[in-house]
């Protein structure tokens, strides 16, 4: 079994050009920015305060976030540093709404190399896709997060559901 | 639609007990890298039929899941059983009675991760919400949820 698209997006077409980093789509920079529960006009988006880097999430060979094994759908970027950093998707200032991508890193107009959604069942990666309605990126650009993620395989496959691609 | 016997009823309600009548939390839950669990509801999932198992899972949901923490417990379960992988033609009933059950304004993101997490992949599923157009999706905000949110109110009354 490899990665399962159970894609929440309309595929080709609605992506940004490849590029080495993206910045958020205007569309939604623009909606954004009318939004005081999102975006700040000094400071820009919030910060996600559950925004996890990967490799700092480890714990016996599974993924944790804010103390509980990570189990289900987060939103991911990858920063221009390379960095994969995750979080949970719930905003902590209005409980009826979403912490968009770019709060994964705050900030005014993160750029990032990549984003989209990581699937995590029972503390390990199940699979990661390029979803994000903000960055839109390049299917391209999954190479580089697939490359670190396998590089993670490789020292420690546990970290990795035993159905996800990188385990097969 | 798939027949089974008494035998095969028993069989389902046992493994769908024994499935969920677990912590998923407990440090020893399918720990040290054991699938124990997963497996098992893999399997039943093969023998049966999703649409077969997925009315007692449901049912467990509602007969047995008596507080908001054993719904939210069940909501991990069923995802890590990979129950969002499988087809659901109407999924509102049961993602608008997870909602019905548990306060998400009270609970944050304890819930509305976890429910959001079944909710978007199963609506995506059927073509009914798409993430790309609206990645500011809110399903306590989608009126088809909210309304069988308040067709639970009225049944349960």
């Amino acid at each position: 079994m490899g990665t399962k698209s159970t894609s929440s997006y309309s595929g080709a077409g609605g992506s940004q050009p490849y590029a080495d980093t993206y910045h958020v789509v205007d569309a939604e920079l623009n909606n954004d920015k009318k939004d005081p529960d999102i975006y700040n006009p000094t400071t820009g988006y919030f910060q996600n305060p559950t925004a996890t880097m990967l490799e700092n999430a480890v714990q016996h060979d599974s993924f944790y976030i804010e103390g509980s094994k990570a189990n289900g759908q987060y939103a991911y970027v990858m920063s221009q540093s390379g960095d994969i950093i995750f979080g949970k998707r719930s905003n902590p200032i209005n409980p009826l709404k979403r912490s968009p991508h770019p709060t994964l890193i705050g900030g005014k107009d993160p750029e990032v190399q990549n984003a989209g959604m990581i699937t995590f069942r029972n503390g390990k990666i199940y699979s990661v896709d390029n979803n994000s309605g903000h960055y839109r990126p390049d299917i391209k650009s999954m190479e580089k997060t697939d490359k670190i993620l396998e590089e993670m395989c490789n020292r420690n496959p546990k970290l990795f559901h035993k159905d996800s691609k990188w385990r097969q | 639609m798939e027949t089974i016997d008494m035998n095969d009823t028993e069989e389902i309600i046992k493994t769908t007990s024994y499935l969920f009548n677990c912590k998923f939390d407990d440090p020893t839950f399918d720990a040290d890298n054991s699938y124990e669990h997963s497996d098992k509801a893999q399997k039943l999932i093969r023998d049966y039929g999703w649409n077969t198992i997925f009315p007692y899972w449901f049912d467990y949901l509602q007969q047995c899941c008596l507080t908001e923490n054993d719904v939210l417990n069940f909501a991990n379960l069923f995802f890590y059983y990979g129950g969002t992988e499988q087809p659901l033609r109407d999924p509102y009933p049961f993602i608008s009675y997870l909602y019905y059950r548990v306060d998400t304004q009270k609970y944050g993101g304890t819930a509305s991760d976890i429910f959001d997490s079944i909710a978007i992949p199963l609506l995506s599923n059927i073509g009914e919400i798409n993430l790309e157009k609206n990645p500011s999706y809110v399903p306590e905000k989608d009126p088809q949820i909210i309304k069988a949110i308040e067709a639970w109110k009225s049944i349960k009354k």
